[in-house]
């Protein structure tokens, strides 16, 4: 009679303590999905933005320059006394501003984005800018204007 | 003796039951928020990327002024639109003897829930006809 | 003597209810933060779509005012005197100032994108070509003003 009581017993605290087992790692689970999905709407924004921003900060820049010049994908802009360089290098998006008619290289600009490539070609009438963020890539085009 | 022994399994029962129910009716608030959001960061991605476009075509239709053409070449350049968007375009021109101002009406929508709408103008020297579209 | 030890054998009463609270406390603040970046994601979008708006609308306004200014342009070539005839007539748009250019005459203008941007458009319509020359069409911003600074400290205490 001991015996069958103390298997009992045994059955029911292995039992509850599988449940409790059960219940823990659901909630596990269902914290780990909701992590992940939270993770991926912050990315989704990320990206987002990121690729949308770029587009229109190189757009707004040409439209407001005096003369652009593109070159292997790298965009000189003359602005009043100024010269503005935007190029892609080491996974980001630069900018480096210089006196007008000063020489310049390409390193010391100020990153504007991270991004994972960036191309800026010109046609007869237009530049074509391309964006790749986490492998998506988004591409505008942007008339010369004059 | 019996009553001992039965009497915390029981109350870890009860527990359990309250505490699922409890979860439940906070899961399904909680599962509604986090829909919510989803939906919101999906549209967001939809806009975003018609924005994008919609910047390519009006940069291109001030060029040309023709909102086929326009079209064309931006799906070539730029990409498609997502297989739910669907693009209409109204298209004005005013002509005098000098040229032809044209402007572009263009909604993007969404099973027809309008998501996106803008207009954009282009002149043409000498061209067009004085025809509304 | 089995009493004690039959009672530390199973789940505790108390577990369940600590880890549900965590669970939930947990998946609140996810869904806090979902809907937080979503929304902010909105927002922005919203800024975005409006400025393009805007920016679409002041390029409009520019256009249209080109349009005159080449009808102008094209009846002006016609009279005898092109540069008098195209100021006198350009002049009357609001916002237009022309002067004379080598050829031709400049219109310029200035087109509001919002309170901060404006358009700034430069066109040299020619007296015995057909075609106009666009000098500048480009986004400006406002000139600094000193007035609307914000106060920092001045170095007195």
């Amino acid at each position: 009679m001991k015996n069958y009581k103390n298997t009992s017993d045994t059955i029911s605290t292995v039992g509850s303590m599988l449940l409790f087992l059960l219940f823990a790692v659901c909630m596990m689970m269902i914290i780990a999905a909701a992590a992940g999905s939270y993770s991926r709407i912050s990315d989704n924004y990320g990206t987002n933005f990121t690729a949308s921003a770029s587009i229109r900060y190189i757009s707004n820049k040409i439209k407001s320059a005096d003369k652009v010049d593109v070159s292997q994908n790298i965009m000189v802009l003359e602005n009043g006394g100024a010269t503005n360089v935007i190029y892609y290098s080491n996974g980001g998006l630069y900018e480096k501003t210089v006196a007008a008619g000063t020489e310049y290289e390409l390193s010391g600009g100020d990153m504007i984005f991270e991004l994972n490539g960036m191309e800026i070609n010109e046609t007869d009438e237009f530049y074509k800018i391309t964006i790749n963020v986490g492998g998506e890539t988004s591409a505008a085009l942007v008339r010369k204007g004059k | 003796m019996n009553k001992s022994t039965k009497r915390p399994l029981n109350l870890f029962f009860i527990e359990m039951i309250i505490a699922l129910l409890f979860f439940s009716i906070s899961g399904a608030v909680i599962l509604s928020v986090f829909a919510g959001a989803d939906r919101k960061s999906r549209q967001s991605e939809v806009l975003e990327s018609v924005m994008v476009l919609s910047q390519s075509i009006a940069e291109v239709y001030s060029e040309n002024g023709n909102a086929d053409e326009t079209i064309k070449i931006v799906t070539n350049e730029c990409g498609g639109l997502n297989e739910n968007i669907t693009l209409t375009k109204y298209e004005e021109k005013t002509q005098s003897e000098a040229g032809v101002l044209s402007k572009l009406t263009v909604t993007f929508s969404e099973d027809k829930r309008e998501i996106y709408r803008f207009t954009c103008a282009a002149y043409i020297q000498n061209g067009g006809n004085n025809e509304q579209t | 003597m089995n009493r004690p030890k039959q009672k530390n054998a199973g789940i505790g009463v108390g577990y369940i209810t600590v880890m549900i609270i965590f669970a939930v406390l947990c998946l609140t603040i996810f869904a806090v933060l979902s809907f937080h970046a979503a929304g902010s994601n909105d927002a922005l979008n919203a800024r975005a779509g409006n400025y393009l708006n805007e920016y679409y609308e002041a390029d409009m306004s520019a256009k249209e005012i080109l349009f005159k200014l080449d009808g102008i342009a094209k009846t002006s070539r016609d009279s005898l005197f092109f540069t008098e005839s195209f100021e006198e007539a350009a002049g009357e748009i609001d916002g237009v100032s022309v002067k004379a250019a080598n050829g031709g005459c400049t219109a310029e203008f200035v087109v509001s994108i919002n309170e901060r941007q404006n358009i700034f458009v430069s066109i040299t319509f020619f007296e015995h070509t057909r075609e106009y020359r666009i000098n500048s069409w480009q986004n400006v911003t406002d000139a600094f003003d000193e007035n609307t600074g914000l106060n920092v400290w001045d170095g007195t205490f």
